[in-house]
């Protein structure tokens, strides 16, 4: 089969998206906007929820398929997240995908989202060069791992122990007063500020953690410090200087994942750092991972920005690349994994 | 100990993380299919670290991170007994309206907004295989879970100076010491106070 057609379906946390790929081109990508359903409710959360991806699941994958100029007697196949997210929201997406899967008499894949994070980044960059290495960082997930092959051998390198890097800023945005989603917030805040004005720890980096855990990440002791810090600040009624902490912050937690991430690459003497996930556009992670990499040698892959967050391409493009290696459909019945394992890329 | 209020209640310190996951790992050998535990305390005094005792406890194999972006992770794991069990993890952080404190808003946004993930059934009524171990979630719990064992963290405001050795000296710091509260609520776990107070305290 030459270019495989799939359609992607991805509903695992706030968005609800489809799109089609026709081998490594991206047709139609269609992401449902929650940050209007936001504003309306003024809540945080909303969108979150399955009924909320319920209401959209249709209106997205029809949109898909007519922006494609498809119907679904066109695909070869359908891909579908099946984990890691929250159980009511990828009930959705797999059951309104086997619902499809079974009216039209397509395979269907349940697949990992975070390998998804990594299979995207060839519709812009074409494919992986032999022992790539990834790191998928976002407000759900902080991991790194070697790409032997995306359709069947993903390892884990490393991952975070406690909070995801894109929850510590979330977490630490609320505390400074910056309206949801606060990573934005802290990253303008941080380009005003100065990096070496306040001593932000980074958790196993050196001493006995640090040998114990070289690629795993912590965050939650970082996301500790500050909010005490800033804690005390108030309760002595003293000034906060909201720039140099968010300058500090960002500049602490960019060269923890990019130190980690290009040591990484040494360890497996891969010369292609691959980059994913919603945290990515954080300007400071950018600036450090490019920096990291020039200075040893390693290119590093960083796709345009809606590539990077939750979308179906990620999906249908994994979905390709499973078509491709032969790899058996998931079977009908298949559960959902809201704690899916990295390692574990099809259901 | 007993509170204000007439109900049992257990305090112990906690001076590091590993202790915090002991204590965790300690109140796992007690829990039984069917508990709700509604674990409080501000931003980083530990709440998730004492998940990771609880679940290493339970025997469960994966990690236990924090599951505020999904806002709840099913692990499956067992009883001291080997009873196979789900613990649901649930982090209620992002639930609840902006203006009030994390998880909290007024009972109908709380209850429509479990409902509508479909968590609302999980701490109403736990079946009996299941646990449900809830962050941030103690005003909704309240509402729903008739029977529960709250546990709430308390971390002092300023930290003592730390020269850990792996962080020198003037480094911001998240370690020192912490207290776990322990309180009952409903005859469930009532009577298993003195069996807790033995664990956590030994």
């Amino acid at each position: 089969m030459s270019e495989p057609v799939v359609l992607g379906i991805e509903s695992t946390c706030d968005e609800t998206a489809a799109a089609v790929v026709r081998g490594r081109s991206l047709v139609s990508n269609v992401v449902a906007s929650s940050m209007d359903e936001h504003a309306r409710y003024g809540g945080v959360i909303p969108e979150i929820a399955s009924r909320a991806h319920a209401e959209a699941f249709i209106p997205v994958v029809s949109k898909a398929l007519a922006d494609a100029g498809m119907t679904l007697a066109d695909l070869d196949a359908i891909a579908v997240s099946a984990g890691p997210g929250l159980a009511g929201c990828l009930a959705v997406g797999v059951s309104g995908a086997k619902a499809l899967a079974l009216a039209c008499g397509k395979p269907l894949y349940g697949v990992n989202h975070v390998i998804g994070h990594i299979a995207v980044t060839q519709l812009q960059f074409g494919p992986f060069p032999p022992d790539t290495l990834a790191l998928i960082v976002s407000g759900g997930h902080t991991s790194l791992l070697h790409v032997k092959d995306v359709a069947r051998k993903v390892d884990v390198v490393g991952s975070t122990l406690d909070d995801a890097a894109g929850e510590c800023f979330d977490k630490i945005a609320r505390i400074l007063g910056f309206p949801y989603p606060g990573g934005p917030h802290i990253d303008r805040h941080a380009q005003a500020g100065d990096p070496m004005a306040i001593s932000v720890p980074q958790a196993l980096t050196n001493g006995r953690s640090g040998a114990r855990h070289p690629y795993d990440f912590s965050f939650s002791g970082v996301k500790t410090a500050v909010a005490r810090w800033v804690e005390t600040q108030h309760a002595q009624g003293g000034e906060i200087p909201v720039d140099d902490i968010c300058a500090s912050l960002a500049e602490s937690v960019a060269a923890v994942l990019s130190r980690k991430a290009i040591a990484a690459c040494e360890r497996y003497d891969s010369r292609t750092l691959i980059v994913g996930g919603g945290f990515t556009a954080n300007s400071q992670l950018r600036a450090k991972l490019l920096e990291e990499g020039g200075e040893h040698g390693v290119h590093v892959r960083i796709p345009e920005r809606s590539l990077c967050t939750d979308n179906g391409a990620m999906v249908a493009m994994l979905g390709v690349n499973l078509v491709e290696a032969g790899v058996r459909p998931s079977a009908g019945d298949f559960p959902i994994d809201s704690a899916m394992p990295m390692s574990k890329i099809v259901m | 100990m007993i509170g204000e209020d007439g109900t049992s209640v257990i305090r112990v310190l906690a001076p590091t993380a590993e202790d915090m996951r002991r204590i965790g790992s300690r109140l796992a050998s007690l829990v039984r299919g069917g508990d709700v535990i509604v674990l409080s305390g501000p931003l980083g005094a530990g709440k998730t670290t004492f998940a990771q005792g609880f679940g290493r406890g339970l025997h469960i194999a994966g990690p236990i991170v924090s599951p505020t972006f999904t806002i709840a992770r099913e692990l499956v794991g067992r009883s001291s007994g080997g009873a196979p069990l789900r613990l649901v993890h649930v982090d209620a952080y992002r639930l609840g309206t902006l203006g009030f404190e994390p998880g909290q808003a007024s009972a109908d946004t709380l209850l429509d907004q479990l409902e509508s993930l479909g968590l609302d059934e999980e701490l109403d009524d736990p079946d009996e295989h299941t646990i449900v171990l809830m962050e941030w979630g103690s005003q909704m719990a309240a509402v729903l879970a008739s029977a529960r064992l709250e546990v709430s963290i308390e971390r002092p405001l300023e930290p003592k100076p730390v020269r850990g050795k792996d962080e020198g000296c003037g480094v911001l710091s998240g370690d020192g010491p912490r207290t776990v509260v322990f309180r009952a609520v409903g005859p469930a776990w009532t009577q298993r106070m003195d069996d807790l107070r033995k664990a956590v305290e030994a």
